[in-house]
């Protein structure tokens, strides 16, 4: 068994930050099912070689027992003991599907930016990026400086919202921003107040229908910005909402666990870096009134990117309406949400019942339909029972 | 570099995932119909078995001289 007085779940910017603060004055282990630290945004550029941290990676964690942690160590069942649970689980894209969302080369936002990060090689490729959110952006720069062609970059969201975004945003990061503005420039159509109704696969290409508009590509990336991975939350009984909730101590409803970064809204790295350092100062026995200040500053752009990405309501119509795959694990329709309810939806349907456990098809029938898709059943992420079992073992 | 895939030697780099290399060697389903969507160990669109050990997470494993990958299906 591992035991450690802070255990923090996540290497992004967030978990990294707290653990840079406790190193040297607490136990720390840090766990990330990636090989490198960094979690998704920086992918493997974060530091890891801090004094009296335990780095585990290719860990996922399967089930939570009391103060207690079963895990998946890179193959291995192992369990890991905390007096103090820090959530830094971070975010996953949030998927509504439409006609031909599972064709191959259809990705969300976030999925096509981390695969290019691990060396997909999208040069010379025609990409659209349509959906909402800055992430949308964030891919373009991306793939543009990996010689990809964006063809196409279409937000649902009103002009004036995005622009409103931006202003804000570039206040904060001047430098960034006109980099931002240089590379739309480059883009050969954007496009405001549409979206992917449909995707078909052509010769050698994906024909995507933007509102009637046919975009002609290699690559598709379409999400509607994040939503926090809650899972483990839930599981350790913390309350949520649309988020972990925390109070201003980043405490959740349960003692001597915590929860920061996307795990409590989505407010990217600069919240989820000051909020980690913030409290990890504050379980290292120090109160950081620096990372207070800038955590509460950057945290304040939390309700701004939800009220300025806001889903078109005719969007989320159109998606209760679609009669094809709800669940691209089990192939499944969800024909609307039967009884109001997924938990009947998956008895009647196999909507959610794949491997990924609802994580994509759950998350679009509660953005689409306000469906509660209710606590999740360890493991949280599918393994061999041989691996659950060894760790069940030395619980 | 190189892993193995279904028996066939593939370049792949260090730093890289199993999943960006796969693609790269133009790989046009890792199951029926299907390529990698999430690339960040949510969907279990790209698992694969990876040096015996099934249902691992292509785009979160990188790439291991001689490593083997197969696919049950497709």
């Amino acid at each position: 068994m591992i035991k450690a007085e802070v255990a923090i779940i996540g290497a992004g910017p967030g978990g990294l930050a707290a653990a840079q603060a406790l190193a040297g004055n607490r136990s720390v282990a840090l766990i990330d099912m990636q090989a490198e630290p960094g979690g998704q945004i920086w992918r493997g550029a974060g530091r890891k070689g801090e004094e009296g941290i335990t780095w585990l990676p290719k860990t996922t964690v399967l089930d939570a027992e009391g103060d207690r942690l079963l895990l998946d160590r890179d193959g291995r069942g192992e369990v890991l003991q905390w007096k103090h649970l820090i959530l830094a689980c971070g975010a996953r894209d949030l998927s509504l599907p439409f006609p031909g969302w599972i064709l191959p080369g259809v990705f969300t936002v976030g999925g096509l930016q981390a695969m290019i990060k691990s060396g997909y090689d999208v040069a010379g490729k025609r990409l659209a990026i349509t959906g909402t959110g800055p992430l949308l952006f964030a891919l373009m720069e991306t793939a543009q400086a990996h010689g990809a062609e964006v063809v196409m970059l279409a937000d649902q969201t009103p002009k004036r919202q995005t622009v409103r975004f931006g202003k804000a945003a570039a206040m904060l990061k001047p430098a960034r921003a006109a980099r931002l503005a240089l590379a739309i420039t480059q883009v050969q159509a954007t496009r405001c107040e549409v979206w992917t109704r449909a995707i078909r696969q052509g010769d050698d290409e994906l024909i995507l229908d933007l509102c009637g508009e046919e975009i002609r590509c290699d690559l598709a990336a379409v999400s509607y910005g994040l939503v926090p991975n809650l899972e483990l939350a839930q599981l350790l009984g913390c309350e949520t909402g649309g988020g972990v909730n925390v109070n201003e101590r980043l405490e959740t409803s349960r003692p001597n666990v915590y929860a920061l970064g996307e795990q409590i809204g989505i407010g990217g790295q600069d919240a989820a870096w000051w909020e980690g350092r913030f409290l990890g100062s504050l379980l290292a026995g120090k109160m950081n009134s620096h990372a207070q200040k800038l955590m509460f500053r950057h945290g304040r752009i939390r309700g701004f990117i939800d009220e300025c990405f806001r889903l078109d309501p005719l969007l989320i119509e159109e998606t209760q309406a679609f009669t094809g795959s709800w669940c691209r694990c089990e192939k499944t329709a969800l024909n609307g949400l039967p009884e109001g309810s997924f938990a009947e939806a998956k008895l009647q349907t196999r909507v959610g019942m794949g491997p990924c456990q609802g994580k994509v098809c759950g998350a679009a029938a509660e953005a689409a339909f306000g469906a509660q898709v209710g606590s999740p059943r360890p493991p949280l992420f599918p393994t061999e029972l041989r691996v659950y079992q060894e760790a069940l073992e030395q619980l | 570099m190189t892993i193995r895939v279904n028996g066939k030697a593939i370049a792949c780099e260090e730093g890289q995932s199993v999943a960006a290399a796969l693609m790269n060697e133009g790989l046009t389903e890792f199951r029926p119909g299907r390529l990698p969507y999430c690339g960040m160990g949510i969907c279990m669109e790209c698992t694969a078995t990876i040096n015996g050990r099934p249902g691992q997470r292509t785009c979160l494993v990188m790439c291991e001289d001689g490593m083997e990958v197969t696919f049950d299906q497709g």
